[in-house]
């Protein structure tokens, strides 16, 4: 990803570019990006050719219209009438949910950073975003959070210490997981869909008794998934092999959500997703905060993190370098200390 | 229901065509070496249903086929590869009829369970150990597993030669198990012994296990993606262990059971080619523990067609070792054509 200085001087380069008599194609799904940008601005929809238009022909509305086509209320929308939504998204309850003391984990791969001494708390209904370059911890932190990296430090959940870091328990006490890397650490792809969304909850009611499960219980339910989180497959019983990117993530997204965690740890949520699935992800988001439950937002969209946010940690090089609050999001800043160039 | 019979239909054309496939390239080589086709064809497929006692020796073939198969396909639901259920198989049978030699003067209901749960618990050392070193070290367990088939090998010449050597038989065999130790036979003046009831009894239990249970799934799970499902909670290194061990110790109950049910003693090649056909019937069954069963029956028939042919016909059993080669090879292409 770039941080938005990283864009800005990207955006000049092509300028001159064009300036000195060079065309430029630029093909993004960031709207703000080709307003910007762009003279010229031809939405995609569905494999079609919804419109082209001169950016003076028309305003933001027609082209985000055009965009997510006529089933989204885009003025009761999460993503394009924020404003609406700010009291309710900065609230947050005052009880601690998760206290990291001191939490140390060793990077997972060469490219990536160690997380050194990191503390922070997640109270009832809080989002956290985690604000950074891919790399710079964010996977070591999931991890090591999920019971599945080992890791120093210690970790208050719901009250408790927990001491043994184990995923079951973890997933069992109310932390749900949605991986960033889906095909590698969220998908069975040699397993039906059904099989996939009751991954982490298979010895839990209602879909096990502990010993045995329950057939007909994970049928039914992983159609009313399917159903509510729009995930398009022929059946339950289909292939997950044969699901697309997008459906992918709705069925992680869905996994998630259906354990009704009290904690939920999301890692670019929203990859791969058309903006009516973002959008539903946000209100999904949203329900969780109103019912007190608390978020970890790890993702590399500022826009997104701005968006839902209560506090967003910037972090750099396996540090944070800085939580900023709710009403201080600002951009560039989260840029500079993203790119180590404010400590 | 309409759904049910289309999915039931699309699992099993591929298999109807495969097999009539394999039947008509057979018939092929049959015809350019001069037998008559039809009567070949007849003699395969029918042969195990003309007497009682041909169905009887079809079943006591269905045993060991059916359990090899399930050592294999045990495993492979974790994604893991036993291709030791041989070893597992002889080393049993050595546990089995160790314990029936020495202690021959049990009464039955002592013996024979004593036999059965001696093949099951070498078995399962057996493969232990492959599944040890995977666990601790990550060695591949397709080379241990069938590098311990051979030292097996040596194994079993050792015990019939030396140990317990009958100086009566020409061919490398032990002394027989005392008569506690022999499983009953089912139907008389045939040799159908009980270890049928276990086998389908194990079948059951597997079938149950693996598609019934929320630690069946976790074996599935785990087959299926690795290191996603260590990411939701399941300890896939130890599914791993556990996966190669319940397969080892199916494979050392059939050889309990060849030894108990079939010679009474231990006989160097009893292992006959069981685990060559228990690997083809797992995989032409693709892991399916609700199919596996099925197929296993399915090449017992033509494994005993195959001798009645070479019998009346003087066609090479071979040939029948070529059509089930040739059903497998049909059913992987039926995978690739269907992804294309």
């Amino acid at each position: 990803m770039l941080t938005p200085q990283q864009v800005d001087s990207l955006f000049n380069s092509l300028r001159a570019m064009v300036k000195s008599g060079l065309s430029v194609i630029f093909i993004t799904h960031k709207l703000r990006e080709v307003l910007t940008l762009c003279e010229r601005i031809t939405v995609l929809r569905n494999g079609k050719s919804v419109i082209t238009l001169a950016r003076e022909e028309a305003t933001e509305d027609t082209f985000i219209k055009a965009m997510v086509g006529e089933e989204m209320n885009i003025g009761q929308s999460l993503l394009f009438a924020k404003s609406g939504y700010e009291a309710e998204i900065a609230q947050a309850g005052s009880k601690e949910l998760l206290k990291v003391d001191g939490l140390s984990v060793e990077a997972a791969s060469e490219e990536n950073r160690a997380i050194s001494d990191w503390s922070f708390t997640i109270r009832e209904g809080e989002i956290l975003g985690v604000a950074g370059v891919a790399g710079n911890g964010q996977h070591e932190l999931a991890e090591s959070l999920m019971g599945i990296r080992p890791c120093k430090g210690k970790i208050f959940f719901d009250g408790a210490e927990l001491t043994a870091w184990v995923t079951r328990d973890l997933l069992a006490r109310g932390i749900a997981y949605v991986p960033e890397n889906r095909w590698d650490d969220g998908l069975l792809s040699k397993a039906t869909v059904a099989q996939n969304l009751i991954l982490g909850s298979h010895r839990r009611l209602p879909y096990s008794n502990g010993l045995m499960l329950n057939l007909s219980a994970i049928l039914k339910r992983s159609q009313e998934l399917i159903d509510e989180f729009k995930i398009k497959t022929e059946s339950p019983h289909a292939l997950a092999a044969n699901l697309s990117g997008g459906n992918v993530q709705r069925m992680m997204i869905a996994r998630a959500f259906s354990q009704n965690p009290k904690l939920m740890i999301v890692h670019n949520p929203t990859q791969g997703l058309d903006i009516p699935s973002t959008e539903f992800v946000y209100n999904k988001l949203l329900e969780r905060k109103r019912a007190g439950m608390g978020t970890l937002l790890i993702s590399e969209n500022l826009d997104e993190l701005f968006l839902m946010c209560n506090r967003v940690a910037a972090i750099y090089r396996g540090r944070i370098v800085g939580v900023l609050e709710r009403g201080q999001f600002d951009a560039y800043r989260v840029g500079r200390m993203m790119s180590g160039l404010e400590q | 229901m309409k759904q049910t019979l289309i999915s039931i239909s699309n699992t099993l054309i591929p298999y109807l065509v495969a097999v009539a496939a394999s039947f008509l390239a057979a018939g092929l080589f049959i015809g350019v070496m001069g037998f008559d086709v039809l009567k070949a064809y007849e003699t395969i497929l029918f042969s195990s249903f003309r007497s009682p006692g041909a169905f009887a020796q079809t079943l006591v073939k269905f045993v060991p086929l059916l359990l090899q198969a399930l050592a294999f396909t045990i495993p492979l639901a974790a994604g893991k590869f036993n291709i030791g259920g041989e070893g597992q198989l002889i080393v049993g049978a050595i546990g089995a009829a160790g314990v029936g030699i020495v202690f021959a003067n049990l009464p039955v209901y002592l013996l024979l369970p004593l036999v059965l749960i001696a093949g099951v618990v070498f078995g399962a050392l057996w493969a232990a150990l492959p599944a040890w070193l995977l666990y601790r070290f990550g060695i591949n367990e397709i080379l241990t597993t069938v590098l311990l088939n051979f030292v097996s090998f040596s194994l079993i010449d050792y015990v019939a030669t030396e140990i317990w050597r009958d100086p009566a038989a020409g061919h490398p065999t032990t002394v027989p198990i005392g008569a506690g130790g022999e499983l009953p036979i089912l139907m008389e003046r045939t040799n159908l012994h009980a270890g049928l009831i276990i086998a389908v009894l194990i079948a059951v239990i597997v079938y149950i296990y693996t598609n019934h249970t929320s630690a069946g799934y976790e074996l599935i799970a785990t087959g299926a993606n690795a290191r996603a499902s260590r990411a939701y909670g399941i300890n896939v290194r130890s599914l791993f262990l556990l996966s190669l061990i319940l397969g080892g110790s199916v494979a050392g109950l059939s050889g309990a059971i060849e030894v108990a049910g079939v010679h009474h003693r231990l006989i160097e090649g009893l292992q006959s080619n069981f685990l060559l056909l228990g690997l083809i019937i797992g995989l032409i069954a693709k892991g399916n523990h609700l199919g596996v069963p099925f197929v296993a029956f399915f090449i017992a028939v033509l494994e005993i067609g195959a001798s009645a042919m070479q019998r009346t016909m003087n066609i090479p059993g071979e040939m029948v070792f070529i059509v089930e080669a040739l059903i497998l090879l049909f059913i992987l292409l039926s995978d690739l054509v269907r992804k294309k």
